[in-house]
């Protein structure tokens, strides 16, 4: 089931990256993965524009909250006011259980949240909810 | 003073009394002349009505005369008839007579006559009454002849009137004249009382007229008609319908002889007095009228009532007079007491103005720009008294210009809302400094809430307000440089935890790579790396809580302490750790989360520095008057007195970093949180083992 699904990684630190890919990969997910730069990049690998190849099929957003351009907040920002995108399925990435960013994130009506210090765990917490969440927009099963 | 306080009322009195005698006089004077008034009508009328009545009677004579003329052979009875119809039922006249002149030839003639008219034993008789004979000889005779009413007069039928001296020159008189002539009063020969009576004659000639000269009256003399009048009865009937309180004296004037009245009447000669003369019928008669002793002229009641009146009203007036007189006695000597009291007060406000170091300002009208300042108000500006001209317009123009809008602003409102006018601005000394004062004032109103004046003063406080003014300045300063501190502190270890983040995961993912594959040394390395990383993380982490603390809620709540401690002594796993920890706490009015953390920051620096396997931490708690004080104690190592100062900064243990995990940051997040609500904290000296840590709170209620 997990094939069908691809995940957009939307994270400007290469060490981060590089952990989230870890995670993945002791987790055997071998899911389709895009990366983006920063939100503006994201957005532009969901629409398909500035030449970039469109995601196709159903897929999550994992969203990093500091990058330069467009920052994760405001990338939520402009996702929920799109009718398309608004029911997009995101995952905010926090250094720290930094309350603010997550009360912040919460309010943008965001899946959950991952802990990039300890991504393993937090990401099969995450997963574990995402499979509810796949059920719910009845994707193939398999 | 005493003299003058009764003058004015004596005064008073005095001219009261001569007003109520000069009054009195007056109202009785005026009441006299009424009065003798009056009783002049009353007399006169008296008079005049006695005079017609005589004239009434000769009215009747003449009548009787008239008939006489007119009547041949004239009968006694046509005669009494006659009469009874002139007398009707006139009381006063005794009787009407016919007396014929008779000569001594026919005597016996008219005595047989008279006879044969049924007056029998008819005779000219003469001498005194009730002893009459007949008549000795006379030429002539004047017989009474005829007389109406008969009854009564019997006495005197017969009586020849020429043989009594006094009746016969009457007679003679009357014959003489042709007139009516009246006799003086005389004895009647009827009369039973003592009135007088008088005879009216009137002449009787031949043909009925009265011849001119004396001789041919004589000769032509045929008698007289005759009515004898009751004196007395006639001015009784006459003034029966006039007042009788008048006393009434005829006399008669030839011979003084009384015809009426009592001559013993007293007359009071300052009293009224009406005399008279009546001349009738040939007689004249004096009549006086008096009134009857008693009556008459006296100051009568209302004479005194007036003078009473007035008598009285003029006390009453004085004694008004004297009370106003003490009334405005007392009144001058307040007046006096309150002048001194005014004076005083005067003085001591302008010894106050003297030597106050303010400067006063009167603002004498405020719809004026004129001012009174006082000569400490010119000396704090630099200025000589009197030197430049007080007014509103100089102040304002004195004012630094950042200051009028505000000045004006407060000064509108204190006049129209009463506001409390009190205001630091700057007034340019002499000098052309600024300097800063603190002026103040109060306007009085009318009762309209019409601003009428306004007092006040300036008080210099150049000193003080540039001292707060660099005091503020160093208040914002630090305020600024804390707050940079903070956002240091929070920037610093926010942005140092990320890429020490990647180093932590890069050195785990070695490990994880070369896992077996370490030699000894390598791997060695690897664990001071990750303790290094370890102990970093820490130093971000106590950094970025010490710079966050206190910030957010300052709300107080109710917040019960042995539910909160014991909630902590369970995170902190203490009894798991050995420690007992007692407590026997409140409930109190706090922040909940600042004692949360300071409870548990304390708490955990007792477990984390205690040196043996299990240990007892006792919290108290005290309330005093203005703050909660809480104390920690444990039976740890205790600190070295010369590091007790140290303990409360950042970074700082006691120990090293291999043996005890710490950041160095909890004494001093403690301190920054009760310090940060005017809290202290500070460790207890007579502690003798182990630490005590003391704070206090102030309590919020």
């Amino acid at each position: 089931m997990r094939k069908e699904a691809q995940i957009l990684l939307v994270e400007d630190d290469d060490i981060d990256i590089m952990g989230i890919k870890r995670a993945l990969k002791s987790l055997k997910i071998a899911n389709n993965l895009h990366i983006a730069k920063d939100g503006i990049q994201a957005l532009e690998i969901i629409r398909g524009d500035n030449g970039q190849q469109k995601i196709q099929g159903p897929f999550i957003v994992l969203l990093d909250l500091n990058m330069p351009r467009m920052g994760g907040l405001e990338f939520l920002d402009v996702i929920r006011n799109d009718a398309q995108l608004k029911s997009t399925v995101i995952f905010v990435m926090t250094t720290s259980s930094d309350e603010q960013d997550i009360c912040a994130a919460y309010s943008k009506n965001i899946a959950g949240y991952i802990v990039k210090s300890n991504a393993e765990e937090s990401f099969l917490q995450a997963l574990g909810l995402l499979e509810h969440y796949w059920r719910g927009i009845e994707l193939p099963t398999g | 003073m005493r003299f003058k306080l009764y003058l004015t009322p004596i005064i008073s009195l005095l001219v009261g009394i001569t007003c109520a005698i000069l009054l009195f006089i007056f109202v009785s004077s005026s009441q006299k002349a009424e009065q003798a008034g009056v009783f002049h009508r009353q007399a006169n009328s008296y008079f005049k009505t006695i005079e017609s009545a005589l004239h009434s009677s000769r009215g009747l004579l003449v009548s009787l005369k008239s008939f006489i003329e007119n009547s041949d052979n004239l009968s006694k009875d046509r005669f009494d008839k006659y009469s009874k119809a002139l007398l009707k039922d006139r009381k006063y006249v005794q009787a009407m007579e016919w007396i014929p002149k008779v000569s001594n030839d026919k005597r016996s003639f008219y005595e047989q006559l008279a006879q044969s008219q049924g007056l029998n034993n008819y005779q000219i008789k003469q001498g005194k009454f009730g002893n009459l004979k007949p008549a000795s000889f006379r030429p002539q005779y004047y017989p009474v002849y005829y007389v109406y009413p008969l009854t009564g007069n019997e006495s005197a039928v017969g009586y020849d009137l020429g043989s009594n001296q006094a009746r016969l020159s009457a007679l003679q008189a009357a014959m003489d004249t042709g007139k009516a002539v009246m006799t003086a009063g005389i004895k009647l020969v009827q009369e039973t009382s003592s009135q007088s009576g008088v005879l009216i004659f009137y002449p009787v000639f031949k043909g009925g007229v009265v011849p001119a000269a004396i001789e041919e009256r004589r000769r032509k003399l045929l008698g007289f008609a005759l009515i004898v009048l009751r004196v007395g009865d006639l001015i009784d009937h006459a003034s029966a319908k006039l007042p009788q309180q008048l006393a009434l004296l005829i006399t008669d004037k030839e011979d003084n002889q009384s015809l009426y009245g009592d001559h013993n009447t007293k007359i009071n000669k300052h009293n009224l007095h009406f005399q008279s003369n009546l001349s009738f019928a040939q007689r004249n008669w004096e009549v006086s009228v008096t009134p009857f002793a008693g009556e008459g002229l006296h100051p009568q009641l209302s004479a005194w009532l007036t003078a009473v009146g007035a008598l009285i009203i003029s006390v009453l007036s004085s004694l008004h007079l004297l009370q106003l007189n003490r009334s405005h006695r007392q009144i001058s000597l307040e007046v006096a007491r309150q002048t001194k009291a005014l004076r005083l007060s005067e003085q001591r406000f302008s010894l106050a103005v003297e030597g106050s170091s303010v400067g006063i300002w009167d603002w004498i009208d405020v719809d004026e720009s004129t001012e009174y300042w006082s000569a400490q108000f010119y000396h704090l500006l630099g200025y000589k008294n009197l030197e430049i001209k007080a007014s509103k317009q100089n102040f304002v123009r004195l004012l630094h210009p950042n200051d009028r809008k505000p000045a004006a602003h407060l000064l509108q409102r204190h006049l129209t809302e009463r506001c409390h006018f009190e205001i630091e601005y700057r007034i340019q000394h002499k000098s052309g400094e600024y300097l800063w004062f603190l002026g103040s004032g109060q306007a009085a109103w009318d009762a309209q809430g019409k601003p009428l004046r306004m007092v006040g003063s300036i008080q210099k406080i150049h000193r003080r307000k540039m001292a707060e003014i660099a005091i503020n300045r160093y208040a914002e300063d630090l305020q600024r440089s804390n707050q940079d501190l903070e956002q240091f502190a929070y920037v610093a270890s926010h942005d140092l935890k990320a890429p020490l983040r990647g180093i932590s995961n890069l050195a785990q993912w070695i490990e994880e790579n070369m896992a077996g594959k370490m030699d000894p040394e390598t791997d060695s390395y690897m664990q001071l790396l990750k303790g290094g990383i370890s102990r970093l993380e820490n130093l971000l982490a106590g950094l970025l809580q010490y710079s966050r603390a206190g910030v957010g809620e300052s709300r107080t709540e109710s917040v019960d302490l042995n539910l909160l401690t014991g909630n902590i002594a369970d995170l902190l796993c203490a009894e798991q750790l050995g420690f007992v920890i007692n407590f026997d706490l409140p409930c109190i009015q706090v922040q909940r989360s600042l004692i949360n953390q300071v409870l548990q920051n304390l708490i955990n620096n007792s477990i984390k520095h205690h040196l043996g396997d299990s240990g007892q931490i006792d919290i108290g708690y005290q309330r005093l008057a203005s703050e909660h004080v809480f104390s920690v104690t444990d039976d740890g190592p205790g600190i070295d007195p010369q590091m007790s100062d140290k303990v409360f900064q950042m970074f700082q243990t006691l120990r090293p970093r291999d043996e005890v995990e710490g950041s160095g940051m909890g004494l001093a997040i403690v301190k920054k949180l009760i310090e940060r609500c005017n809290g202290k904290v500070w460790i207890d000296r007579e502690q003798q083992q182990g630490c005590c840590i003391k704070f206090s709170l102030p309590i919020d209620d």
